[in-house]
């Protein structure tokens, strides 16, 4: 099984649209087709970008974060996020020092400007960073 | 060096062997600066400002035009919804 770990551009994707890539990954973890994990950062940071939206965004998220399986992992020592900053924005580094602690093969990520540059692929070459759309795609390559 | 952490508190420490300072306890306590934290020092200059992760750590805020760019690169075409079967059903 693919372990996953979802960024926060990901949730907030998911959340707005029901039937987009990522909500379909969100739907995989929860049949267990996928292991995915979030960190508390991942979560507070959806929270906080879907505030203002309305009330059945919020109750979404509540249940992708209630029903679908994901793993909370433990929040990155300090000094793995500080290390990171050298190679990628200061607010993205607490999601990728969280998602190298965890046990996950993929990132999956809507910050594409961010998180696909080649230098961050090069502190964290144990990640497969991909968009939920070409991870939904090779998903769908397996099963055909 | 002359430790600033605000207006109202200001003492003198002492640098030793590899610029070590000890940042006085009071200081620590009001800043929230706990054994092991990890703190961010910047030279402004030639004063250096010493921050709690705590107050540097920041979330991203994702703007409207993010949120509309990532709705469209996360389509997905009607053939590969109909591949994905019963599993938006799972979608509240």
């Amino acid at each position: 099984m693919k372990q996953v770990f979802i960024d926060s551009s990901v949730l907030v994707s998911a959340c707005r649209s029901r039937t987009g890539a990522s909500a379909a990954i969100l739907a995989l973890c929860k049949r267990g087709k996928i292991a995915g994990y979030i960190s508390r950062t991942v979560r507070r940071e959806t929270k906080k970008n879907i505030a203002a939206l309305g009330q059945d965004v919020k109750n979404r998220l509540n249940v992708y974060l209630l029903q679908h399986k994901l793993i909370m992992v433990s929040e990155p020592p300090a000094a793995d996020v500080v290390a990171l900053t050298e190679h990628i924005r200061e607010k993205d580094a607490p999601v990728l020092a969280a998602a190298l602690r965890s046990p996950a093969t993929h990132l999956v990520t809507l910050d594409f400007n961010d998180f696909m540059r080649p230098e961050v692929r090069a502190v964290a070459p144990q990640l497969i960073i991909v968009s939920p759309g070409d991870f939904v795609r090779d998903f769908i390559r397996s099963i055909d | 060096m002359q430790v600033m952490p605000s207006s109202s508190q200001t003492e003198w420490v002492k640098i030793l062997d590899n610029g070590l300072i000890t940042i006085p306890k009071a200081m620590r306590k009001q800043a929230g600066i706990k054994d092991g934290d990890v703190a961010r020092a910047t030279l402004v200059g030639n004063k250096i400002i010493i921050e709690p992760r705590a107050t540097v750590e920041e979330y991203r805020v994702f703007t409207s035009e993010q949120v509309v760019q990532w709705m469209q690169d996360d389509a997905l075409s009607p053939e590969e919804v109909e591949k994905l079967g019963d599993l938006f059903d799972d979608i509240p």
